[in-house]
């Protein structure tokens, strides 16, 4: 046999259909378009051995043989394109089906009947050196058959392009653009025989039909089938390798070793084995590099996507931001139309719209019991609009619902089994289509999201319950100042009430009837003077109240005295302190260095660590001593009590926010927590000293002016 | 003459109590803190004691205990801040106080009443 570009076509055809048709229709029987996108293939791969068929050297008997029965696949070919074009368009016209498949196929199983006949394919010729066949009477029926059935395919094809939808009619281009040129193949075949001019090897088309469905499957999820077709286009690479190394060689070499060095013709072979063993590995490897680089170039952006994903929208810890940067994100890296994300709202059982991007209907929630929800929950996996959804029960509330989202794609967001929530994304601004990576990777995404989600929630909560602490450290604050308040507002109020009514009451029942001008006079004056000192009393303590509950301004630096600021402190509880026994005693030297500080926020720290150590005090007779100097350049106050002391084991956890010692429901274990927090925020430092039974010392340490001055 | 004893660390108090009483024929004695209280209490034997419950040093449950052991008969009324209520009123009272009164105090002439009223219960 004469090894020429036309069998090499054949044989090319053959391997890389069959092969196609092979993992197509592997496990996929139940799919319709990719069931008779396999049977119509592998069929047309087999017809496409013609040319070898007719080549051997076995005699024109045996060739005629062989031929015919290359026929038979080949006269099934023409109902099975109908019924794939049917398939893919998913043409939903039964009638017309049945009408039109039912006599293709009848004719087709006809036809097999009639390849053996002598009126089919009467005899095979060498012309130049392409083989072709002698067609007779019925192969002209064939043929027209042939050709009509082609031309309600494309009649049907353009029908249906029309009809669908714009992301599957890029699916559709692609079957008409490969079937166009498939076309060729039996055309060019028809006319070698007929007129005897095939300019180039029919075959060829076939494989470009081939590798234009191929392509279509992987950029456009025609059968969803990318990853059995990425094998194939790294397999049909290598087997083109070896075959055309083979044939290139070895053809090449016969010619060279027999006739210039006159050895056997067969050791043209040795350099062909020897290349393809040492090329077959790196070729392989360059394959599948390319074939990842240039058909899957897209999952590259993926990766990419996961990355910028995780590091910009899922480190966010508001809860209010997170699901709008979830959907923008979503949007600007993957290019989508649209992008919704609900969330579970545990009060009322829905799941309500957190943040859209072309929803629809923005305000929509889903029940519990809500199709969509229900199938989410039950099987944790993505629901794809056109291909998973036909096969949910209630099909049609599910459509609906992905119709008011705008949406392709809905993927549950799952957190230890429970949906907390549902990521819905709509079309690609390219059209392309959800492949089942792209639904492997986003489904990673939603679960990261829902630990996003979960993360923000619980910091939601943990803000929330600070900001209730602090509000009943805020109360606490309050009721030790309430004491003070009543002693020092409403008593000075009732001595001034008391004083009028004593006078009022004492004219009426007629004691001052007795009294001269001038007695009276006195004893009003008394009152007056009274009446002058005690509103002065409180007048006083409200203005001090309000300089303590003024917020301080942010930052405001300024020279504080801190034994007045002790002063200030013991005159709001001051009255608390006497009346508990406990006696505050202060020692500052004369010229006590000022400090700079926020003067507010240093009131707060005298007024917490003096009434944490009033109200630690066991002890009949309390002593708390303040005490001021200066120290290796900073300013030191030492607040020492005598009271109950802190045990060993305690003392390294006073400062940590909600630790307290105090009864439940008395402490708000924020108290110290605060102290240190500003202590440090005016550029000082807190020290704790402490023996149970005996006291506990306080040291606060603040740079003095002159250290600041020298650090500025 | 009826012997009032009003025992608080609040001069401005005592002082009204006594301008208000006085007049009225009442012998009005005051101590600034619990135990010049008692050290006149023992001296005077008042029919009536006004005692704050809050003051430094002694507190005026103690004081009024105090009293009470000398002087079962006294009738001692007890000065409370609105905080007095409830637990602590109830307290007082379960230890022998006749009855709390509210400081500040918005009616004297309420005070009088009352006091008139502890000195009948003392007579009949």
């Amino acid at each position: 046999m004469e090894i020429n570009i036309y069998i090499v076509a054949a044989i090319i055809a053959f391997l890389f259909g069959s092969s196609l048709a092979f993992f197509v229709g592997r496990n996929s029987w139940h799919n319709p378009p990719r069931r008779s996108f396999a049977l119509v293939t592998q069929l047309a791969a087999l017809w496409c051995l013609f040319p070898l068929a007719a080549s051997f050297n076995y005699g024109e008997e045996t060739n005629l043989l062989l031929v015919r029965l290359v026929y038979i696949p080949g006269v099934l070919v023409p109902p099975f394109i109908l019924q794939f074009i049917f398939d893919v368009t998913e043409d939903r016209r039964p009638t017309l089906k049945k009408m039109i498949l039912g006599p293709a196929h009848f004719v087709s199983i006809c036809f097999i009947f009639f390849v053996f006949h002598p009126q089919f394919i009467v005899g095979i010729k060498k012309h130049a050196s392409l083989f072709v066949f002698v067609p007779g009477g019925i192969f002209h029926i064939f043929a027209a058959q042939y050709i009509l059935i082609c031309l309600i395919s494309f009649f049907l094809l353009i029908q249906n392009l029309r009809r669908v939808e714009s992301k599957n009619r890029t699916k559709l281009q692609y079957v008409a653009l490969a079937s166009t040129i498939g076309i060729f193949s039996p055309l060019f075949h028809f006319s070698s025989s007929y007129f005897k001019w095939e300019p180039f090897p029919h075959d060829f088309f076939f494989i470009t039909y081939s590798s234009i469905i191929a392509y279509a499957v992987v950029r456009h999820q025609l059968m969803d089938i990318e990853v059995i077709i990425r094998r194939t286009a790294v397999f049909a690479g290598l087997f083109a390798f070896v075959y055309g190394t083979f044939t290139v060689v070895t053809i090449l070499g016969q010619e060279f070793f027999k006739s210039t060095l006159g050895w056997n013709q067969w050791t043209a072979t040795i350099p062909t084995v020897l290349i393809i063993t040492f090329a077959l590995r790196p070729l392989e490897i360059f394959l599948t590099n390319a074939t990842e680089k240039f058909l899957f170039q897209k999952k590259y952006d993926y990766r990419e996507l996961l990355k910028t994903f995780t590091n910009e929208v899922l480190t966010v810890l508001d809860l209010q931001k997170l699901p709008d940067q979830t959907v923008a994100g979503l949007i600007r890296i993957m290019k989508l139309e649209s992008a919704s994300l609900l969330l579970y709202d545990k009060d009322n059982k829905i799941y309500k719209m957190a943040a859209t991007v072309g929803a629809k209907e923005k305000d929509i929630s889903f029940k519990d019991d809500d199709t969509l929800v229900r199938y989410l929950r039950a099987s944790q996996q993505a629901i794809l609009k056109d291909k998973s959804a036909d096969k949910i029960e209630g099909e049609g509330v599910l459509k609906d619902s992905f119709k008011k989202l705008n949406a392709q794609l809905c993927l549950p967001v799952p957190l230890h089994d429970e949906l907390i929530g549902i990521l819905c994304l709509g079309m690609k601004k390219s059209g392309e289509d959800y492949t089942q990576e792209d639904i492997d990777i986003l489904t990673t995404l939603a679960r990261t999201e829902a630990i996003a989600i979960s993360n923000a929630r619980l910091f939601d909560e943990l803000s929330k319950t600070q900001a209730e602490a602090a509000q009943r450290e805020k109360m606490a604050v309050i009721g030790t100042l309430a004491a003070g308040i009543n002693h020092e507002i409403c008593n000075p109020l009732g001595i001034v009430r008391g004083q009028c009514e004593v006078f009022l009451l004492n004219l009426r029942d007629g004691l001052y009837r007795e009294k001269n001008v001038e007695q009276m006079i006195k004893i009003a004056s008394d009152i007056m003077n009274k009446v002058i000192k005690e509103t002065d009393r409180a007048t006083g303590i409200t203005k001090k109240l309000s300089n303590f509950a003024k917020p301080s301004q942010k930052g405001e630096m300024e020279e504080v005295f801190i034994d007045k600021e002790v002063d200030e402190v013991m005159g709001l509880i001051g009255h608390d302190m006497r009346v508990n026994n406990v006696e505050v005693q202060k020692d500052f030297p004369p010229n006590f260095p000022v400090i700079r500080a926020d003067k507010k926020q240093i009131q707060e720290v005298l007024f917490n660590i003096i009434r944490n150590a009033a109200q630690a005090m066991d002890k009949k007779e309390g002593r708390i001593v303040v005490t001021g100097f200066s120290e290796n350049g900073s300013t030191v106050i030492r607040i020492a009590d005598n009271g109950s002391g802190i045990p060993k084991d305690k003392i390294g956890q006073i400062f940590n926010p909600f630790y307290t010692t105090k009864a439940p429901g008395k402490g708000t274990g924020l108290g110290l927590f605060i102290v240190k927090q500003v202590v440090e925020r005016n550029k000082g430092s807190i020290a704790v000293e402490s023996e149970a039974g005996v006291g506990t010392t306080f040291t606060l340490r603040f740079p003095s002016m002159a250290a600041l001055a020298a650090a500025a | 003459m009826t012997k009032i004893l009003t025992i608080d660390d609040e001069v401005e108090f005592t002082a009204l109590i006594e301008s208000y009483f006085s007049p009225r024929g009442y012998q009005v004695f005051s101590a600034g803190e619990g135990e010049t209280g008692l050290a006149i209490a023992s001296k005077e034997k008042p029919d009536v004691c006004l005692i704050d419950l809050k003051m430094p040093g002694k507190h005026g449950d103690e004081v009024m205990s105090e009293i009470l052991k000398l002087y079962p008969k006294t009738k001692c009324i007890m000065i409370t801040a609105s905080e007095g209520e409830g637990k602590t009123r109830a307290h007082l009272m379960e230890m022998g106080a006749y009855t709390c009164f509210d400081k500040p105090i918005t009616s004297l002439r309420d005070l009088e009443k009352k006091i008139k009223e502890a000195l009948d219960t003392n007579n009949k």
